[in-house]
């Protein structure tokens, strides 16, 4: 059997909505043939990503505190949980002048099991005895167990009065009700701090409750925490740890070495045994009545051979090297394949049958500089793998099988990538983000992650999958994500995002995606529900004969709509500056995409050509694409450049870093020095654009590099990537009030 | 801004106030220490004060009690009184609310070894007293066995045991089979074919000689001291001494004993529990009383802090084994307290149940609003069947209830004098017909057969009610593998669960029989992996092993059904009689035996008629109250004119008084009906109509004086 679900409810970060985690079943873990080289481990683990504080860790508390039957304090009640109960009870005292009846602090922890029950193969059944007094009677086949515990307070009616008391308390010198409520918070707070007030209840999927069940035998939780203690002995320790489990597996071995230890103790019984007489001689002398004896022999025992005997000396290459002179990373990583191996050993054959294993492995990335994480899960896997076989090697016949689900929680977007790589799945991972300050939970999986019904043999998928290695991993982690078109906005927006306050103190990823493969983005973003701005592209759909090229795109007889021209005709090759989106069409991706998933919500058919008059910013849940939907000086942009020239065409540094960049091409349209005319800049804009493409990279870079060494007078951003970084701000705002307020009270 | 409780804004009423005056008097005596009886008559809200009370140490007292780690007891007097207890207290750990049985246990089981004494004494007494009775040569059972001679009867007993098992498997069978079975039989004594003359007689010597054989057994085992433990079985009620087993009327009995023959014990129990409640006292047993007024005494000498608080009514006793008035004389010390203010009914019936109840408590509504009371006596003397004319009347009822708008709850609860009637009406009559053949003795019928307390039924009843159970939670959706394994030991499979479950739940068994059949073969052990067997069995509190005779659960069963339906003393039965008795109960379907367990149950959502006795009301209280009444409790002589002969002394007692102003000694007979009666009809809160259905002629003054007009039922007036 194996966990599948734990839906945490008030406990902590986790409210009332979102607050399931799920598991992965546990595969067989057991010797193979060496050929094998898939992994051993991956498919029986579960990832929990996610940023600081949002929950990873209290997974691993909710499942340990079931476990091993704890009481809760009132700290590990969800504050916005204990803020929303005092408020219903000031009301109906208010307007009733009683309480009776109100439902008192509780915490719950959902669990699904899944059960084997193979009844015709020979693989055996699962066990009843932990979980029969919540299986029910009428289930077709009962191999889904859902288990409810709740954690409540004891005497109610005490709670009760006391929340009462608390209440009409006098907060009188409290001048704001903000401050009062705070108060009242903190004396409830107070007086749950007593575990005594609480009690655990178990019930069934239907709510009937039930008594006294095998919980603790059903769960067992392997921790390795993040906090773990390396001490200078920790290789030494880790060494014993798998040496003496391995003399224990060995009968013939332990026999040996407890024959040997015998005939130690014998020859210390020998010669120390005299010595032992001629203190009873002595003490006669003193005591002559009732003489006390003293008797010396032999104690040595097996335990102290193995934990203070055995001399560990460790080398690299050929050299020694001290215990405490090695790497922190790699002692962490030794650490926890030793933990591991420890609990392989430790393992009880067939004990999946009635017991869920679950092995927590908290932030293994400590101390790991990034490549040593990207190998974690292949490191951890070949370490079980030679414990396996070494066992199999010592006279078991069949070798150990594990059966152990782990769970790994972690924020380095490495880990992540070991994950997805050595699975070649997205599946199995938890994501848990932050929203209004309660924990959510996003289960992903290659469903979710590329948005479509039929992901086995999505071309796109197969990308992300790859992509991830290099920056995608990134986003389970951040903030707030931009979503730019090309290396100009990334190379400049970096520095505007400093100049924010609010975006400043955010982590925020910008990423260029360069057209088309954007979004193949979205639905994982979407997903993780960090705040998402798109920054795309106009991208008005020209003729060739408005971009002073050939005019093949002509039809034979049909007259041109912009130049009047039919293919038949000479070419009238220009830059044509576009002064309305009348009849104009868009060639960007990402614009089609939201504009043809707006006409879908609104029950029209997708179109083919979307057309760019009147078009607005789309928005959607977590996401805001942004572009050059209005004119700037008159024109209307089609790239980042273009609407970076029409914003700041009276701009020194931008007409310094135009010059310098292409003297040729910005003579001819500003005129020289001495007769130079900004506003020519605008009227070809797009020829300037078109000038610009080829060096873009070079552009950005020069670029920046003025604006970061000028004292000031920078060229502003244009419009619409304002206006996207201001609803930004406005969302990362909204979710860290009240702490994002503090920060900007402070500059 | 300080907020003021809503009833301290409200205005009160005088009766409000002195209610509350009341409630204070209870709080003081919990302040003070002092024991109190508080005596409220029906719907006073006796519960409400007794919870309140309850409260108010909950609230005052918590710190105090938790750092010394005592705590609250309140004693009820059945499981349903407990669950309602439970449920107005909301969560708490430092009240325990039980039966007095569970609370006794609690406090003496730790006792084990002061406990096998009594219990080894125990044995050792019954031990002689069925020696003494297979001596008795005047009892024409053991004549033949009694005149032995000494050597005789030793050689007889060698051969008894030597050959149980002939015994075992034909003790069921017809006397012809039963002496065929011993002819195959070496060694026989030549006095054996006339002691086996009657094969009824020999089976009950031999029986006999079984049961002193095992007792003597356990009494070895207990002095080579092999057996250290006792163990109350609250899941079996009859004793089985032989197990270490005993259940509650023991129970009262070695607690009884261990309180007297250790001090010590009262001394835990006072600083355990400094507050003791007991709800409905004048149902509780003397033992109990005298259990607690001798904690009382012991308090009081060695100066602790404790008290008794009794809640209940001496009007209100109807089981002949409690108290009832008698508590005046057992413990008088304790302060009285009454409350007169009736908080349930309409002016109307408390002017009734004030008649009937006739002494010191006079009770008035608390609301003077509360004047809009419906009570209607009716007789019929139609010589139609009793069941039809009921069901006319309150289908008169129910349709007169909703053509009246003032109404807002329609449903009726009907409070039937009679078993036959009210399992008639609840459709299992059968059952009730069949087992009123049986064993039980007609005035325990309520108890051991309908009790709504499974701890009340007869043993052999539980079994059928644990079986027809079990019946029912394999139908239905909610129930868990729990509910059908009970505490488990020994690991089971999934599989092997999930395949067993699914046999028992396909399986199309009409009646009690068929199914008992079904199930025993469904669990026999080669369909079914043992330890699943054994929990399964254990859960229906069944243990093979302890019955011999008993291969599988079928005859376990049958055995267990022969027991409740064939009289062991009797003898006269044939054989086919008693076949044709047990097959009687089998035959009964499955749909019968589901009601009963509904009715036992109390599962009465959605029904907007419900049948009770009147016994099974306590405590209760119903919107339409509709009761019928006959002259006769039951079918045999005891019962008879019971309501008759009460209501006419009610007519000879008011001309008496009129006449002479002298007060006749009323009997006990007269008591308990008054009580049953008082019970009955306080239990309306607007709404009552009462139907007699008997010839009235001589009663009609009696009645007249307590319901005022009498009105003829007609049934075919629409």
């Amino acid at each position: 059997m194996f966990l599948e679900s734990v839906t945490i409810k008030n406990f902590r970060k986790f409210r009332d909505k979102n607050n399931t985690i799920y598991f992965v079943n546990s595969k067989a873990i057991k010797a193979r043939e060496k050929e094998d080289k898939s992994s051993l481990i991956a498919p029986s683990s579960t990832l929990i990503i996610g940023k600081n504080n949002t929950g990873k860790t209290t997974v691993a508390r909710a499942l340990n505190l079931v476990s091993e039957k704890k009481k809760p304090s009132a700290y590990d009640f969800n504050m916005d949980y204990l803020r929303t109960l005092i408020e219903a009870y000031e009301l109906k005292f208010k307007e009733e002048g009683f309480v009776d009846g109100l439902e008192t602090p509780h915490l719950e922890f959902k669990l699904t099991v899944r059960v084997n029950i193979n009844e015709f193969e020979d693989e055996g059944s699962d066990i009843v005895n932990n979980l029969y007094q919540f299986v029910s009677i009428s289930s077709e086949i009962p191999d889904l167990v859902t288990i409810i515990v709740r954690c409540q307070i004891k005497e109610e009616e005490a709670f009760r009065n006391q929340l009462v008391s608390i209440i009409n308390a006098d907060y009188s010198k409290f001048k704001d009700t903000k401050l009062s409520s705070l108060r009242k918070l903190e004396k409830l707070c107070d007086f749950m701090k007593d575990d005594k007030l609480f009690k655990l209840t178990y019930h069934t999927a239907s709510g009937v409750e039930v008594t006294d069940p095998s919980i603790g035998e059903l769960i067992k939780v392997k921790e390795i925490k993040a906090n773990r203690h390396l001490s200078d002995h920790v290789l030494s320790d880790i060494y014993q740890k798998i040496i003496s489990s391995q003399f224990s597996a060995n009968e013939e071995d332990k026999k040996r070495l407890g024959e040997e230890i015998d005939k130690i103790n014998e020859l210390i019984d020998n010669s120390v045994s005299d010595k032992g007489e001629t203190i009873t001689e002595v003490l006669k002398e003193i005591e002559s009545n009732n003489h006390v004896g003293v008797g010396l022999s032999g104690d040595v025992t097996e335990d102290l051979i193995l934990k203070r005997l055995i001399r560990y000396s460790f080398s690299e290459g050929e050299d020694y090297i001290p215990e405490n002179q090695f790497g922190l990373g790699y002692v962490n990583l030794l650490n926890i394949i030793g933990e591991i191996i420890h609990y392989v050993d430790g393992y009880e054959d067939e004990s999946f049958r009635n017991q869920i294993n679950l092995l927590f492995i908290e932030e293994p990335e400590a101390f790991m500089h990034p490549q040593m994480q990207e190998f974690f899960i292949t490191r951890i896997d070949s370490a079980v793998k030679k414990v396996l076989e070494i066992s199999k090697k010592e006279g078991k016949s069949l070798g150990k099988e594990l059966y152990c689900q782990i769970a790994i929680t972690t924020h380095s977007s490495h880990i992540v990538n070991s994950k997805v790589h050595s699975c070649n799945s997205f599946d199995n991972i938890n994501y848990l983000t932050s929203v209004n300050k309660n924990a959510e939970a996003v289960q992903l999986n290659d469903k979710i992650v590329c948005g479509e019904e039929n992901y086995a043999e999505n071309e796109g998928l197969k990308f992300i999958k790859k992509h991830i290695k290099y920056k995608v991993s990134e986003l389970f982690f951040t903030d707030a994500v931009i979503f730019v078109e090309g290396v100009t906005e990334e190379t400049v927006l970096q520095f505007y995002l400093d100049q924010n306050k609010t975006l400043r103190g955010c982590y925020i990823s910008v990423f260029n995606i360069n057209g088309a493969h954007g979004k193949l983005y979205y639905p994982l973003v979407k997903a993780l529900k960090v705040p998402c701005l798109i920054v795309t592209d106009l991208d008005i759909k020209r003729m060739n004969c408005e971009k002073n090229k050939k005019s093949d795109d002509h039809l034979a007889g049909e007259e041109c709509q912009f130049c009047g021209k039919t293919a038949e005709e000479e070419d009238k090759k220009i830059y044509r500056q576009i002064k309305s989106l009348k009849g104009r069409y868009t060639t960007n991706d990402t614009i089609k995409t939201f504009e043809n998933r707006k006409r879908d919500e609104d029950g029209l058919e997708p179109v083919d050509k979307v057309e760019l008059e009147g078009i607005e910013y789309f928005s959607d849940e977590n996401l805001y694409v942004v572009f050059q939907k209005s004119p700037i000086e008159g024109q209307y942009a089609t790239s980042f450049e273009e609407a970076l020239i029409l914003t700041n065409y009276n701009n020194d540094i931008l007409n310094d870093v135009l010059k310098s960049h292409k003297p040729g091409i910005y003579k001819s349209i500003a005129g020289t020095d001495e007769s130079k005319d900004l506003s020519k800049l605008v009227e070809r804009s797009f020829e300037l654009q078109r000038k610009l493409a080829d060096s873009k990279s070079d552009f950005a870079n020069t670029l920046l590099y003025k604006i970061i060494v000028s004292e000031g007078n920078h060229p502003d951003l244009p419009m619409y990537i304002k206006e996207g970084l201001e609803w930004l701000a406005r969302r990362l705002d909204a979710s860290f009030a009240p702490n994002g307020g503090e920060k900007n009270d402070s500059k | 801004m300080l907020l003021l409780p809503r009833t301290e804004v409200k205005k009160m009423t005088p009766n409000e106030i002195a209610e509350i005056q009341v409630q204070k008097q209870l709080n003081d005596c919990v302040d003070s220490f002092e024991s109190f009886r508080f005596n409220a008559g029906a719907g006073a809200g006796k519960t409400y004060a007794l919870v309140e009370t309850i409260r108010y140490i909950v609230k005052n007292k918590l710190l105090d009690l938790e750092k010394k780690n005592q705590q609250v007891v309140c004693i009820t007097y059945t499981n349903v009184a407990v669950r309602e207890i439970k449920e107005r207290l909301g969560s708490s750990d430092i009240v325990l609310i039980s039966t007095i049985h569970d609370r006794l246990w609690d406090v003496i089981r730790p006792y084990q070894q002061e406990l096998v004494k009594l219990h080894l004494e125990k044995l050792q007494e019954d031990v002689k007293k069925t020696s003494e009775e297979l001596l008795d040569e005047t009892n024409t059972k053991f004549k033949k066995y009694a005149k032995l001679s000494d050597d005789q009867k030793t050689e007889f007993k060698f051969f008894a045991m030597k050959h149980r098992e002939v015994y075992t498997a034909n003790r069921d069978a017809n006397a012809g089979e039963f002496k065929a079975a011993y002819e195959g039989v070496e060694d026989k004594p030549i006095f054996f074919s006339d002691l086996i003359s009657n094969a009824q007689h020999f089976k009950e010597v031999v029986k006999r000689l079984y049961k002193l054989e095992r007792y003597q057994r356990c009494i070895t085992d207990i002095e080579s001291k092999k057996k250290l433990k006792v163990e109350y079985d609250s899941g079996f009620n009859s004793d089985r001494l032989e197990f270490m087993k005993f259940s509650h009327d023991t129970l009262l009995e070695y607690a009884c004993k261990l309180f007297e023959q250790y001090p010590m014990l009262q001394r835990v129990v006072i600083d355990k529990y400094p507050y003791f409640f007991i709800d409905e006292y004048q149902d509780t047993n003397e033992k109990v009383i005298q259990i607690v007024s001798n904690l009382y005494h012991a308090a009081k000498k060695y100066k602790k802090s404790w008290l008794v608080g009794y809640y209940g009514d001496t009007a209100q006793s109807i089981y002949d084994d409690g108290v009832g008035l008698h508590i005046n004389a057992m413990h008088p010390e304790v302060m009285g307290i009454d409350k007169v203010f009736n908080r349930r009914s309409h002016k109307q019936i408390i002017d009734k149940i004030n008649a009937i109840r006739n002494n010191e408590i006079v009770q008035e509504p608390i609301f003077d609003d509360r004047n809009q009371g419906d009570v209607a006596f009716y007789y019929s003397a139609s010589a139609e069947d009793k069941k039809d004319i009921s069901l006319g009347f309150i289908d008169r009822y129910r349709s007169d209830l909703h053509n009246d708008e003032s109404v807002k709850r329609k449903d009726i609860h009907c409070l039937i004098l009679t078993n036959k009637l009210v399992t008639e009406l609840s459709q299992f009559g059968d059952i009730h017909r069949v087992i009123s053949d049986s064993n039980i003795y007609y005035k325990d019928l309520n108890t051991k057969l309908l009790s709504n307390d499974l701890e009340k039924l007869h043993p052999s009843i539980l079994l059928l009610y644990r079986i027809i159970k079990l019946h029912k939670v394999m139908l239905n959706d909610c129930s868990t593998y729990g509910d059908v394994l009970g505490k488990m030991k020994g690991r089971v499979s999934f599989a092997d669960a999930h395949d067993l479950f699914e046999r028992i739940r396909l399986l199309k068994s009409l009646n009690l029989g068929e199914f008992v059949v079904a199930l025993s073969g469904e669990i026999e052990e080669e369909k079914c992996e043992q330890n699943l067997r054994l929990n399964f069995l254990s859960n229906l509190s069944v243990n093979l092993k302890e019955d011999d005779s008993a291969k599988n659960l079928k005859t376990y069963v049958l055995n267990k059904v022969k027991e409740l339906m064939i009289a062991s003393s009797s003898g006269a039965s044939s054989d086919d009689e008693e076949k044709r008795k047990i097959d009687a109960l089998l035959n009964i379907d499955l749909a019968q035996w589901h009601r009963w367990v509904d009715f036992i149950d109390r599962k009465d959502e959605g029904k907007d008629v419900i049948f009770h006795t009147y016994h099974g009301t306590k405590g209760e209280e119903y919107e339409n109250v509709a009761i019928i009444m006959e002259h006769s409790i039951g079918g045999g002589w005891e019962g008879r004119d019971k309501l008759k002969n009460f209501f006419l002394k009610i007519g000879s007692l008011n001309k008496e008084n009129t006449s002479a102003g002298e007060k006749e000694e009323v009997d006990s007979d007269f008591e308990s009906i008054k009580n049953l009666l008082y019970v009955a009809c306080s239990r309306a809160i607007k709404n009552l109509r009462i139907l007699y259905i008997d010839d009235i002629g001589d009663i009609r003054s009696g009645i007249e004086s307590i319901f005022g007009e009498i009105l003829e039922w007609k049934a075919l007036i629409k």
